[in-house]
């Protein structure tokens, strides 16, 4: 019996020990911001990891432990981590403190954002993703005074209404013009006529890249076909590679995906056939990445997330942070395409018509349909 | 009272009853202390680690403590219900794992009778039991597929479970959501539309999520113990249990409609745990998302487990999980990986596996200190 009296004693010192504890008041020296990453969360290699690039790499000059925790970057690979096309922004640490909360479910979405305005008194709160639209709509209407950003779509509201309020920014992108891009590269790259296309799943910036990559096609090789997928899925890599292997059996030679993780899986099985497979990478600049299949990678279809996440957090600090709706294009750098191998594969004067493309895109010559369906009654503009 | 706390923790006919509570005890302590090991080997604060874990489970007052508390009993009913409907079946002998589905089930069915326009200008009090019923019934005969099969053909429930939480995974999320419940794409959302408002589960605590699924947990908890211990079907079911190394010939025998039993057990089982995912759509994101994540189903067996099958244990241990699971995310600010309280819960299942172990550690520790003063 003493023994558990003992024992009594023990838990109860224990647990009155965690609850003297509170978190230590601290003056914050710095602007803080805080980013709630989708379940896809840090390491997916595209979305998730550009934005938190935009905030601890751009912003806040700071490099991640594994495991958690930062240390310093220096300032090689700070300007290395600058890609070539965003060189002439003007990006330069802007003297914040990054809070990362990853989010295990959808349901933790609401309890993050919570933590980071209440416990942690965040300036500015980022939700990444769409699938954060009616966690950072719920949260903006519960505190007015904290900005939010919210990247891929417009906040909605409880009863899934979207709405327009003043302390979110929502950042949403002209995904069909740097996808009809890389398309428009796949349909020269193409020996069979054929190429593939994953889509992780049908949601408006996804279908988005869809609707432009078979314009692209279209444009450049009308004798192509694209043979299109959704996986259902943003995390399910061996389900990418089944299907990029599946497409490949039926002679798609260039494949490009916009499925998250789950296209890490299309560049594996890419890097497993070799020649003369191409894969386009999505979202950030795949053919830099030694983890997937730089040897293989064409192109990329660039969304610069980093970027978008950057202006945002810069608005904040420079105090000019305006709600409201804001689309980066082609015109003003927010998505493009990455050079990568296509001078390996492209004649001189494809390039230039690319290029040319581009130009017209920027111009407004022509518009890049946003839904696939549009596609097969849309013209495409001639002499490609 | 006396007679509760004797059906609660002596089943096993231990010669001291509080063995039942100290060995999960006993479990939960070693596995934090363990847990406690990993974290100092990556060279963090093993202390820190526990005290924002615990600081925002919402288990011990403190700063955000109103937040914190209903964020984990709003967890914690969902893992009740997934546990008593892991629990209920395997005390009459028959390993369902088909919580996961039944879940997404009831989440789906919740979704449709929840923005189903000709209900939605219901009241209230009419709209929500109309969904829950709904709920009980799909959850109900999903599980019912199982029993039939298990019951009419001898088909192996474990199997057919597991191969229908594929089946309801796949059907939901491959089709339904993107298919015919898929949103409006002008509207902006995307996963399946929205709940009335009239469908949302009522607010008990103001200026939280705290809704009333936790008193509806609690009363289920209470009807299943009375089930179990109050009935002829709870009595019956049990006989089954401990039977069922033998094929149950012995309840057979005495009278009992095994078949029957077996059929109507998955229907409970389908309908709680069904229950427990209509939560997720009435209570915290009010639609089917595109992408649900889940794993309740799968985290109700190690509920069922370390609460030891009983009704009341699930409802202490339903909220361990829940608090483990609310604390997870803010162990981050601390830079510690979310997956951290992960490996907490797997470390306490594991513990629990080896009760036998600690059970008979404890038990010699004990009585030979008795015998030590006696003798």
């Amino acid at each position: 019996m003493k023994k558990l009296l003992v024992a009594v004693l023990v838990v109860g010192f224990i647990v009155s020990l965690f609850a003297g504890c509170k978190p230590a008041a601290q003056q914050p020296a710095k602007i803080k911001i805080g980013l709630v990453t989708d379940v896809g969360g840090r390491g997916d290699r595209s979305f998730n990891d550009s934005a938190l690039r935009g905030l601890e790499t751009w912003a806040a000059k700071v490099e991640y432990v594994q495991g958690g925790g930062y240390k310093a970057l220096s300032d090689e690979a700070f300007n290395a981590s600058i890609p070539d096309d965003l060189k002439d922004k003007g990006i330069t640490p802007l003297n914040v403190e990054p809070i990362v909360l990853e989010s295990k479910a959808k349901e933790d979405y609401i309890p993050n954002i919570q933590a980071l305005v209440e416990q942690e008194h965040c300036d500015l709160v980022i939700g990444v993703g769409f699938m954060l639209a009616g966690a950072i709509g719920e949260s903006a209407k519960k505190y007015p005074d904290t900005k939010f950003m919210l990247i891929d779509s417009t906040p909605v509201d409880e009863n899934g209404n979207t709405v327009d309020l003043p302390n979110v920014v929502s950042y949403l992108f002209a995904e069909q013009e740097c996808g009809f891009l890389v398309g428009a590269i796949a349909g020269y790259a193409t020996k069979t006529n054929k190429v593939g296309y994953i889509g992780g799943m049908a949601i408006p910036p996804v279908l988005r890249y869809e609707a432009g990559y078979r314009a692209g096609v279209k444009t450049t090789n009308p004798n192509a076909t694209v043979i299109g997928q959704y996986t259902n899925s943003f995390v399910d890599a061996s389900l990418g590679k089944s299907t990029a292997v599946s497409q490949m059996a039926l002679g798609a030679d260039v494949l490009f995906h916009a499925a998250g993780a789950t296209g890490n899986g299309m560049f594996q099985a890419i890097c497993e056939k070799g020649a003369p497979y191409w894969g386009i990478g999505v979202d950030v600049d795949m053919g830099l990445d030694p983890n997937l299949c730089p040897d293989r990678t064409l192109t990329s279809a660039l969304k610069h997330v980093d970027y978008a996440t950057y202006e945002a957090i810069k608005s904040v600090v420079d105090g000019t942070f305006k709600g409201g709706v804001i689309t980066l294009t082609l015109k003003d750098g927010g998505v493009g395409y990455a050079p990568d191998h296509v001078k390996d594969v492209l004649t001189a004067d494809q390039i230039s018509k690319i290029e040319s493309l581009k130009t017209m895109i920027i111009n407004g010559t022509f518009t890049v349909p946003t839904d696939p369906n549009e596609v097969e009654t849309w013209t495409p503009p001639t002499n490609f | 009272m006396k007679e509760v706390l004797y059906r609660i923790f002596v089943k096993r006919q231990e010669k001291y009853w509080w063995m039942n509570i100290l060995v999960p005890v006993v479990s939960i302590f070693i596995a934090l202390i363990v847990g406690a090991v990993f974290i100092a080997s990556t060279g963090r604060n093993p202390f820190l680690a526990y005290k924002y874990l615990f600081g925002s489970s919402g288990l011990i007052p403190g700063p955000y403590f109103k937040s914190h508390f209903s964020e984990m009993l709003i967890a914690s009913s969902m893992f009740i219900a997934t546990g008593l409907a892991f629990a209920i079946p395997a005390r009459a002998g028959l390993f369902s794992i088909g919580a996961e589905g039944q879940f997404i089930v009831g989440t789906i069915t919740a979704a449709f009778f929840g923005y189903y326009k000709p209900l939605a200008n219901l009241p209230t009090i009419i709209h929500l039991p109309i969904v829950l019923l709904m709920v009980i019934i799909a959850g109900g005969l999903w599980g019912l597929i199982a029993g039939y099969l298990k019951a009419k053909k001898g088909i192996n429930e474990t199997i057919v479970t597991i191969m229908l939480n594929w089946i309801a995974f796949h059907l939901i999320e491959g089709w339904l959501v993107t298919g015919p419940m898929k949103a409006d794409v002008a509207t902006g959302v995307s996963g399946t539309p929205y709940v009335s408002p009239t469908a949302k589960l009522p607010i008990i605590l103001s200026g939280t999520r705290l809704n009333i699924s936790i008193l509806i947990m609690l009363f289920l908890v209470y009807a299943v113990w009375f089930l179990l211990y109050r009935t002829v079907f709870g009595y019956e079911l049990r006989a089954m249990g401990y039977t069922a190394i033998t094929n149950m010939e012995a309840p057979k025998i005495g009278g009992v409609n095994t078949e029957k039993r077996i059929m109507q057990i998955m229907f409970i089982s389908g309908a709680i745990a069904a229950l427990g995912g209509s939560f997720i759509t009435l209570g915290v994101l009010f639609q089917y998302p595109p992408v649900f994540e889940g794993g309740y189903g799968f985290d109700g067996i190690a509920v069922a487990l370390i609460g030891g099958n009983e009704p009341f244990g699930i409802l202490l241990s339903g909220i361990l999980i829940g608090a483990l699971r609310t604390g997870a995310t803010s162990v981050q600010l601390v830079k510690i990986p979310k997956t951290f309280p992960a490996i907490i819960e797997g470390l306490i299942v594991v513990f629990i596996a080896l009760h036998e172990l600690i059970r008979y550690l404890l038990v010699k520790a004990i009585t030979k200190k008795k015998e030590g003063v006696s003798a």
